[in-house]
């Protein structure tokens, strides 16, 4: 499969990459003259207007804000489903789908981390990827 | 600047009327403003219309059948604040001397689009992976809850209050009561919302006519005065931000309340954004009707009920009045012209002389709200 036809299935194209050990990184910006970091990586830092922005690997771990299980879908959509709005451990706050077992919800200010997903699918059946959040198994 | 009033006003009743044309739910509410102050519409020097969903020249299709094109027509789209913002235009163009009589007209038909939730916004990342209105809010009531002790059944007596109001409301889309049992077993929308949290979509146009200071002896009703009109927008912010706190609301509300010299405790009756359960609570807040975390006091102290201290939401408000997102800042001003001129019938907030109303919406990444319009009104 080459990048563009794998590309072409994320919900937010150019915003996964995987690292050596194929794990995924969600890749926001960063701002080279300010430092700021922004999901997704805009072309220019709505703070100090610097269009230099370098692709920043964000963090894979964050704690869940809040979220909401979602049966009310816009057409297309598969439901029930959670979303949720994780601040990520460098600051960075997302918007992503919880995958979390919906009987038996989770707590919030869980540690929660990165996975790649199926958001949905595509009218012929090809799925839609997306970035996720899954509740952190502690070790006992 | 110069002192502008409303004294014309008028809306339908707002529904579901797939069978009527754009133009027809228009031209009803702009012919019963003008001829409610007394007017006709050769007197009218500009229009200002407020649409989301309407397309383009909404006004000038709304306006065609009166034959009343041929004047300026500004048509705005600010999401759920059209309507206001359009209103907030209006008074500024008479205030600054442009000109001496406006109408105003906001109109949507969301009958238009289909059942169910309103589409997103495009090229909107939280959007592509699944966030819906009634989805952003409830993540503010998950994380209020989860701060403050608000339980669920606390939150649906938000949604008795609006329908009770809207019972008496001939204008409202609903105006059947329901219980707290029946708010808490109706299928769920996005958790912890059920239907009876979220307000319905509906068709409705809502009008007022404008005028300067100086021309208003020559009006046939009681002219409701126009105290201050504040629009602002949501800041964007990449990261942390505290969703419990209607942060467009309170700038916007510090806004007015220094501009007009109007404290919260001046205000007799509002009217605000109450487009799910949650939002009534959090904009006690940031209006400054009570403490960060005191909302559900001051509802269930009965304040803010029929016959309270402060009344909100008399018209039923967006839950049970309904809510066609360009004309509800509209429906909001006619229904406080309404209440500060005391026709409001069996709703009326009794010697209300001071009334607020807020509309604040539009769901864009990074931002509190796209949009906030906030009015004070006096007699």
């Amino acid at each position: 499969m080459n990048a563009s036809a794998s590309e072409a299935n994320y919900a937010l194209p150019g915003t996964i990459s995987f690292d050596e050990a194929h794990r995924p990184r969600l890749m926001g910006g960063l701002c080279a003259q300010c430092g700021a970091k922004v999901f997704p990586k805009p072309k220019i830092c709505s703070g100090c207007w610097s269009t230099e922005q370098q692709d920043l690997a964000l963090a894979t771990r964050g704690k869940l804000y809040s979220f909401s299980i979602v049966h009310a879908a816009r057409k297309g959509w598969p439901s029930p489903y959670a979303i949720a709005y994780v601040d990520l451990d460098d600051g960075v706050r997302i918007c992503a789908p919880l995958e979390a077992d919906l009987a038996h919800p989770p707590t919030l200010d869980i540690t929660v981390e990165l996975i790649v997903g199926t958001l949905r699918a595509h009218a012929d059946g090809t799925p839609v990827l997306s970035h996720r959040f899954k509740p952190v198994q502690e070790a006992r | 600047m110069r002192k502008v009033a409303v004294i014309g006003a008028a809306m339908g009743r707002i529904g579901r009327y797939p069978e009527l044309m754009f133009q027809d739910l228009g031209w009803p509410a702009i012919k019963g403003a003008i001829e409610d102050a007394g007017l006709e519409r050769k007197h009218i020097e500009a229009v200002y219309c407020g649409s989301a969903y309407g397309g383009r020249l909404a006004g000038q299709r709304a306006l065609r059948p009166l034959g009343m094109t041929g004047v300026p027509v500004v048509n705005c789209e600010n999401a759920c604040s059209s309507g206001a913002t359009a209103f907030r235009e209006a008074w500024y163009a008479i205030a600054a001397g442009r000109y001496d009589r406006v109408l105003v007209l906001g109109i949507d038909k969301l009958s238009m689009l289909g059942g169910g939730v309103l589409p997103g916004q495009p090229e909107d990342w939280e959007v592509d992976v699944g966030l819906t209105m009634p989805a952003l809010y409830s993540m503010r009531a998950k994380r209020y809850m989860h701060e403050f002790g608000l339980t669920r059944e606390q939150l649906s007596k938000v949604s008795v209050k609006a329908r009770r109001h809207g019972a008496l409301n001939p204008y409202a889309q609903y105006q059947k009561p329901v219980t707290l049992e029946e708010v808490m077993a109706a299928r769920l929308v996005a958790e912890p919302f059920g239907l009876l949290h979220c307000c319905p979509t509906g068709d409705g146009a809502a009008a007022v006519v404008l005028c300067a200071g100086e021309l208003v002896a020559q009006s046939t009703t009681k002219p409701v005065w126009v105290a201050g009109a504040d629009l602002t927008s949501g800041r964007f912010v990449t990261g942390y931000r505290d969703i419990t706190t209607a942060e467009i609301t309170e700038r916007g509300a510090h806004e007015i309340y220094e501009e007009t010299g109007i404290s919260p405790q001046d205000v007799d009756v509002a009217e605000v954004h109450d487009a799910f359960a949650i939002a009534e609570l959090m904009y006690y807040e940031a209006l400054g009707f009570c403490k960060k975390g005191e909302a559900i006091q001051l509802l269930e102290s009965g304040a803010t009920s029929v016959g309270g201290r402060i009344p909100v939401n008399m018209s039923g408000g967006l839950l049970s009045k309904g809510h066609p997102v360009g004309a509800t800042g509209a429906a909001q001003i006619v229904e406080m012209i309404w209440q500060l001129r005391g026709q409001a019938g069996a709703r009326q907030a009794e010697g209300a002389k001071v009334g607020l109303t807020h509309c604040t919406g539009g769901g864009i990444a990074g931002l509190d709200h796209g949009a906030c319009a906030i009015t004070i009104f006096k007699t």
